[in-house]
């Protein structure tokens, strides 16, 4: 199930080799009767292997980790379950995510940092999630899914922002309960803005059509040659619903991404095609 | 001056996996095994040893795995990239020539 979880991150058209490699070691490992333990780290290993192959692709079919929704949600909802099995591990973990009473530490320092973080989200990022994108051809129905996934990935992103502070606060500073608080408090603020951030970037790189991560970004025109020309980084929808282009600085004609919808005749050019 | 550029900049840890693939060692358990590294580190390293065209990979033959009743599993090759730029290496890190000796003793 950890390989499997693991294998969303590599690249679609390596993931299957991959597989069977890591099949096969593991294969090797459990036949030399080693201890439990030691087999758990050496699955674990999986993981930078994993995150190496996913940075560093070259396949000529190279799609992004994480490339279509479903995985996306899925590799979240691993995730989630994942924290909130070795939360229940921890006795003191337990007894400060479940308290027997709702007003408990943990729900004061996530609801504090929440709001903290609202506040200073506007500082950070945009709010508006497709800013600067024309989305005039986009049907209600299209709008709609869109925001039904962010919802989704929000709401799969809780428990690891409410978990995981709480078990940093609880291990690292063990018997201090002022440097507990204080620990898990910064953690949630940190954790829930690089999350908030992760949410509106991620759904910023995938094609409004039909929420895949766009692919293949090339840098398009020269950064010294920009008056009223183009410098920026094009990504394309490998279903061919349309290009995104991402300027490397706004200028007065080129303020933020936009997106080019394609149709239906460049369709011979994307395989996957529409 | 043409065989210094060519010739990649290991770290010591990859001149170890290196080394330990010449010695021998051509999957990865055995290269942890020898290295003491773990699998994080060793798999990661194998790719860019790979990338770097230092190493080769082959899947073993299908009907040996399947005769043993065992999925088939990858194995390394060093190549003749790799075998410069691990003597290159050895130049650099000493106890990696070293360690080296002390293997092809053990060996013989």
């Amino acid at each position: 199930m950890l390989l499997r979880a693991t294998s969303l991150i590599v690249p679609r058209g390596e993931r299957r080799d991959w597989l069977v490699e890591w099949r096969g070691e593991l294969h090797h490992v459990l036949g030399r009767d080693i201890a439990n333990r030691d087999c758990i780290a050496f699955l674990l290993g999986a993981v930078p292997d994993a995150l190496w192959i996913g940075c560093h692709s070259h396949s000529h079919n190279r799609h992004p980790r994480l490339e279509s929704p479903g995985e996306c949600l899925t590799f979240l909802a691993v995730l989630a379950v994942a924290t909130l099995s070795l939360s229940l591990h921890f006795p003191q973990v337990r007894q400060e995510i479940f308290p027997p009473i709702y007003d408990g530490p943990a729900e004061t320092n996530f609801l504090l940092a929440l709001l903290v973080t609202c506040f200073m989200l506007p500082a950070v990022l945009p709010i508006f999630l497709r800013a600067g994108l024309r989305t005039e051809r986009l049907s209600p129905t299209m709008r709609t899914r869109g925001w039904i996934f962010v919802g989704a990935k929000t709401t799969l992103l809780l428990p690891l922002l409410y978990c995981w502070p709480v078990v940093l606060g609880q291990v690292l500073a063990a018997g201090s309960r002022a440097s507990g608080n204080a620990l898990q408090t910064f953690a949630t603020i940190g954790g829930t803005l690089f999350a908030a951030f992760w949410v509106v970037d991620d759904q910023r790189r995938r094609c409004p059509h039909c929420l895949r991560r766009l692919t293949s970004p090339a840098r398009v025109g020269e950064r010294s040659h920009s008056f009223l020309h183009f410098s920026g980084v094009e990504f394309v929808c490998a279903e061919g619903h349309g290009l995104l282009h991402v300027p490397d600085f706004p200028t007065s004609w080129f303020a933020t991404q936009r997106w080019f919808p394609l149709d239906s005749s460049w369709g011979t050019l994307f395989p996957q095609g529409k | 001056m043409a065989d210094m550029a060519t010739e990649a900049k290991l770290s010591h840890t990859a001149a170890l996996i290196l080394q330990a693939m010449d010695s021998g060692c051509r999957y990865g358990f055995s290269i942890m095994e020898a290295t003491g590294f773990p699998s994080g580190t060793v798999y990661p390293a194998m790719r860019r040893l790979e990338r770097d065209a230092l190493i080769a990979s082959r899947w073993e033959k299908q009907s040996i795995a399947e005769a043993e009743g065992r999925p088939p599993r990858k194995y390394y090759k060093v190549t003749a990239n790799g075998k410069a730029t691990l003597a290159a290496a050895r130049m650099r890190y000493p106890l990696l020539a070293k360690l080296a000796l002390v293997q092809e003793m053990e060996q013989a």
